[in-house]
């Protein structure tokens, strides 16, 4: 494939550099610094005046400085790299047009200055010699000239049947992104954390799993190769193991952590079967670039792509909670509450996510994304935001209702990368982030606060004492239910255009996706309705526990206060053209700037084409995200807390439904009378007159049309809600769970009577059964 | 000399090692079978080192002596630690495995 | 203690006889030595006297050392004995001692699987002797010449030199000092050679110190670990609270 092709082709053609400014290729100390702090937290943490928590914050917050140093320096070479670049595949590549079929690396640099004449060809010819080549001179063109080049360190760390495996680190636009995500969440946690588990037994266990899932994470975000992949995955389910088993004393909380490992190894099956796949059709590699390079180059077989994807599609569904390996994710509310927030906002189940946009181009050939209207990694998204969401209605525990909601979110993420919005998605990991973590942590405030996590028994009312926690609860629910202009509405709305569905608007969308755009409309109403719903029961009302609940001290609000900024204003990072247009010496402004910054648009990413976002499905979205919320807020915020007023206790939900509902509305009305008795007399005349056909009409229509609508859509959606998670979740998948687990029971039981205890049975055994394999062998083989 | 006339010596101490371990029932008796059995494979790493001419076995029956003293020294504790507690040291006495 | 008495025989049986290619004397040694090794290990595992079965362990175990010897690794055949004969077994009697086992003989020995450890056993032996046949059959150990004796000529006094070096030289026992030259040295008998002062002496000991010091220094070191986490474990083990 010759240079000007690739050029007339529109795909930037090289790769990575290993010419980059310093903290570029130096990344691995932001994972080295957590992963250092573990050891030194775990043989000197219990010496340490605070138990080994300095230690780990000190630890973090470097990496999180470093992280940013990164990004910035990310921003630049971005922008303005000009140094030597390389393909896998082509190796060499320079400005004469040669071919030079090299394997990796053993490559003269190409240069992309745009002062040599041979790079115009490059470009347009619009563009002009020496200027570089700037972001707006790009979206003038509508096309991404300037290539994203990964930066890519590393060495051979060992040779094996003559296959080189590489170790080192993968840097670029999503690598920068998630070493921020991460090391900030992280840091935020660390920090609320030395409040919440203060003088807990095993704070300094503690504090040494937070640095190290925090290491594993960032160690896999930066993977160069799918074998440095998979150990960090396995890395993090360790972790997670661990911390979501904290308290392994009860045990429900250890059943979780060994639920969550589980479950998560049978994912991990897809994950090792698809990176074996992909190593052998890739001629034996795990470079990620050189993998991803050749499924976006057709050099990897259809079939093989397909089946790696599908394979992977397991790991993905398992680590981010999709339906139907999702039920491990609500059981591991067990573990501390800032543990929760980790492992949703940025750690263990984002990292199914950015595995699928890490190997990209092998879910968009493998999937045929592009043209098509369905496929499976949206089908998966699709059902689990629905899903999720209607399982989110029907939990009394804050936590598992932000577990729920966890699970539907990341769907979206999922059907967006399904079906081809590859920006969206991430943009929407990276502002889930933010508001899931703030909603999280505010749970647990309440929670340290009231001891317990049952919203209808132990909450309510806590608004007037913890105003903070309430106020950034609220932004961030407001965030999550994508409320113009938090950051969730630009994420979700971005995710809906991507699906180009029903041709509402989104032009040169990678297909036409009609499904996912119902359902993910259908999601956004869910969302905002259990939340709302959530907030009801636990900040309004009257409270319900014991005792006097204080507002939080300030290590756990200030995290909150920074989470709920960003959940309010990280979606300007990612602006849709058109809005709000830069000035006239910045052109492009705000546009898309995440988008620009964050998609790898190189040789080793598909040339994947971007909707153009309309305002006609911003509304509708909109309109979808407000009617969930607006159907709760009357069931809750109207009927229920006038019942409760007038019966002066504390309610949660209508005593019966709909069969009392006529009696429920009747008492709010009578309640409506006497509170307006002063009015109604003053009145009286007025009313007299008008209370006549037409009061009788409104209040027939009211009672018996709107009413009925209202109730019987809250009543369906609890109600399918509630089937879903009995029947469903409950009876089949935990049917099926706990139907394999009675098998191996039974056989166990069978096989037990072999078991005498005797050591030198067993020796017996073992040696007779080494020999007569070593016989088989000897003869057979 | 035929090399197998070591490795099937090697092979020969090697079985009444395992027989040994399967069938005695004093723990001493069973840690010196499994000396017989480590005897075994030292003469295989000597007769090979032999074989190929160079001092890579002997440098590993060197090293396997070694570990074989730590074995004994552990596995011994071990028998007068069981000793100690049950005043017998029959391996076919315990059975805390038993399932 | 045949194994024991046979050795030196051996070393210069070794010495003398290995390195040529038919070698009935070392063939006789060896079905010796072996015949003795595996009916003091047959014993070792059947006999009902727990102190008898030590003494048939440093039976075969010193029998092994004379194969170590006759392979001509002297080095381990040394430290078989030293480490093995010196140490472990005495190690084993004191276990036989402190557990208080019967010393006459005992019915009880063997455990109710006999039948089925003969089985393994002979079923191990089946598999490995077709295996061990079916891969070397008749590879035969081919000992490479023993490396020339390095030599430094210095000045000597005749009075100090051993008999042996005089006697093959024909000095006159008058000569005062006197070198020996190169090619004097090297038409001696390299066991003569063995006593000249300034030859150098080391074998394959020399290859061996050679190789742990340089090639395997990281395992002898996880060796000489190995070692002290055992001396400490055994400690921590069998100590009374």
């Amino acid at each position: 494939m010759s240079f000007l092709t690739l050029a007339v082709e529109a795909v930037p053609e090289v790769s990575f550099t290993n010419d980059a400014s310093w903290i570029l290729e130096n990344v691995w100390l932001i994972p080295l610094l957590p992963a250092l702090s573990f050891l030194g937290i775990l043989f000197f943490g219990k010496r340490m005046p605070k138990g080994g928590s300095e230690l780990g914050i000190a630890a973090i917050g470097a990496a999180f400085l470093l992280a940013i140093f990164a990004n910035v320096a990310w921003m630049d070479h971005r922008d303005n790299f000009d140094g030597p670049a390389y393909s896998a595949l082509h190796g060499e590549v320079d400005t004469h047009g040669d071919d030079h079929g090299d394997e990796e690396e053993h490559a003269a640099p190409f240069a992309i200055t745009a002062t040599e004449t041979g790079s115009s060809a490059l470009d347009d010819v619009t563009v002009s010699e020496d200027v570089l080549l700037t972001a707006a001179v790009e979206a003038a063109e509508g096309e991404e000239s300037h290539p994203a080049v990964a930066v890519l360190t590393g060495r051979e760390w060992l040779v094996n049947g003559g296959v080189p495996f590489m170790i080192g680190t993968l840097l670029d636009g999503p690598s920068v992104l998630m070493l921020f995500v991460v090391t900030m969440i992280s840091l935020l946690v660390h920090v609320y954390s030395t409040d919440y588990v203060a003088g807990d037994r095993r704070y300094t266990h503690y504090f040494a799993f937070l640095s190290l899932f925090s290491a594993s994470m960032l160690f896999f975000v930066i993977s160069r190769s799918t074998l440095q992949l998979i150990m960090a995955w396995e890395l993090v389910g360790v972790c997670s193991f661990a911390l979501i088993g904290h308290w392994w004393e009860e045990k429900p909380n250890s059943d979780a952590a060994l639920k969550a490992f589980l479950t998560n190894r049978v994912g991990d099956i897809g994950l090792l079967v698809g990176m074996t796949i992909l190593f052998f059709s890739a001629g034996g590699t795990f470079d990620i670039i050189t993998i991803n390079e050749m499924a976006v180059a057709g050099e990897i077989s259809q079939t093989a792509l397909t089946w790696a994807a599908i394979s992977l599609t397991a790991a993905v569904m398992s680590k981010s909670g999709q339906f139907i390996l999702h039920t491990w994710l609500p059981d591991a509310m067990a573990g501390p509450t800032p543990v929760s927030a980790l492992i949703h906002a940025a750690t263990m189940v984002v990292a199914g996510v950015f595995m699928i946009a890490r190997l990209y181009p092998v879910f968009y050939e493998g999937y045929s994304i592009p043209g098509s209207s369905i496929n499976g990694l949206a089908v998966i998204g699709s059902v689990t935001v629905v899903f999720g969401g209607l399982l989110a209605f029907v939990q009394n525990d804050i936590k598992k209702v932000l577990a729920y909601s966890t699970v539907s979110q990341l769907g979206y993420m999922v059907l967006a990368l399904g079906v081809g919005a590859w920006t969206a998605a991430i943009f929407h990991l990276f502002t889930h982030a933010f508001f899931k973590a703030g909603l999280f942590l505010g749970s647990g405030s309440v929670a340290h606060s009231v001891h317990s996590f049952d919203m209808k028994k132990d909450m309510g009312g806590m608004r007037k004492f913890m105003p903070t926690t309430f106020k950034t609860f609220i932004i961030c629910s407001v965030a999550l239910a994508g409320v113009f202009p938090t950051a969730g509405f630009w994420s979700k709305d971005e995710i809906l255009v991507g699906t180009g569905g029903l041709g509402v608007g989104a032009e040169k969308a990678n297909g036409s996706y009609h499904l996912m755009l119902i359902m993910g409309l259908v999601g956004a109403a869910l969302t905002g309705a259990y939340m709302t719903r959530a907030i009801y029961l636990t900040f309004f009302g009257e409270f319900r526990g014991h005792g006097t609940p204080h507002e939080s001290g300030p290590r756990i609000t200030v995290p909150l206060i920074i989470l709920s900024v960003f959940a309010a204003g990280a979606g300007l990072l990612n602006l849709p053209p058109g809005f709000l247009a830069g000035s006239a010496s910045n052109p492009t402004g705000w546009q898309e700037r995440f988008g620009h910054f964050i998609e790898p648009s190189a040789a080793y990413f598909p040339a994947i084409s971007h909707a153009v976002p309309s305002w006609w499905l911003a509304v509708i979205a909109s309109v979808a995200g407000l009617i969930g919320p607006a159907i709760a807020y009357w069931y809750y915020f109207i009927k229920v807390d006038s019942l409760a007023k007038e019966t002066g206790e504390s309610l949660t939900e209508l005593p019966d439904g709909l069969t009392t509902t006529n009696s429920l509305a009747s008492a709010g009305h009578a309640f409506l009378v006497n509170k307006y008795y002063l009015d109604h007399l003053y009145n009286d005349v007025i009313v007299a007159a008008v209370k006549g056909p037409i009061a009788k009409g409104a209040y027939w229509f009211n009672q018996n049309v709107l009413d009925k609508v209202i109730d019987t859509a809250g009543e369906t959606s609890v109600k399918s809600g509630q089937f879903i998670y009995d029947k469903v979740d409950q009876g089949l998948i935990e049917g099926a769970v706990n139907g394999s687990g009675f098998l191996s029971s039974q056989s166990g039981q069978g096989l037990r009577r072999m078991q005498t205890g005797k050591v030198q049975q067993y020796a017996a055994l073992l040696f007779a059964g080494a020999t007569i394999l070593a016989g088989i062998f000897i003869i057979f083989v | 000399m035929m090399l197998n006339q070591f490795l099937l010596l090697a092979a020969a101490l090697f079985c009444l090692g395992v027989y040994g371990v399967l069938t005695r029932r004093n723990g001493v008796l069973v840690l010196m079978s499994v000396e017989l059995i480590l005897n075994a494979v030292n003469i295989n790493l000597v007769a090979f080192g032999a074989f190929q001419d160079n001092v890579m076995g002997d440098v590993f029956a060197v090293f396997v002596i070694a570990v074989a003293a730590a074995e004994v020294g552990v596995g011994l504790a071990m028998v007068l630690l069981m000793y100690r507690n049950r005043k017998s040291i029959d391996f076919s006495e315990v059975d805390m495995m038993k399932g | 203690m045949m194994g024991l008495a046979a050795m030196p025989l051996l070393a210069q049986a070794t010495d003398t006889l290995t390195r040529s290619e038919f070698d009935l004397p070392e063939n006789i040694a060896f079905a010796v030595i072996a015949g003795l090794m595996l009916y003091s290990a047959f014993r070792m595992v059947t006999t009902g006297n727990v102190v008898h079965a030590a003494l048939y362990l440093v039976i075969v175990l010193a029998a092994s050392a004379a194969i170590f010897i006759l392979l001509g690794s002297d080095f381990v055949g040394a430290t078989q004995i030293l480490v093995y004969i010196g140490a472990i077994v005495v190690l084993f009697l004191f276990g036989i001692m402190l557990t208080k086992a019967q010393l006459g003989d005992d019915d009880s020995v063997e455990n109710e699987r006999r039948t089925m450890g003969a089985l393994v056993g002979v079923l191990l032996m089946v598999v490995m002797t077709f295996a061990l046949v079916d891969t070397f059959e008749n590879t035969e150990i081919t000992f490479s010449e023993p490396e020339p004796i390095l030599y430094v000529p210095t000045e000597v006094q005749v009075g100090d030199l051993p008999t042996p070096v005089v006697e093959a030289l024909q000095l006159p026992a008058d000569a005062g000092a006197v070198t020996i030259s190169q090619a004097d040295f090297d038409g001696l008998d390299p066991e003569v050679q063995r006593r000249v002062p300034g030859a150098e002496v080391f074998g394959n000991n020399k290859q061996i110190a050679d190789s742990i010091f340089s090639q395997y220094i990281i395992p002898f070191e996880a060796v000489s670990v190995l070692l002290l986490a055992a001396l400490i474990g055994a400690v921590v083990v069998a100590r009374k609270e």
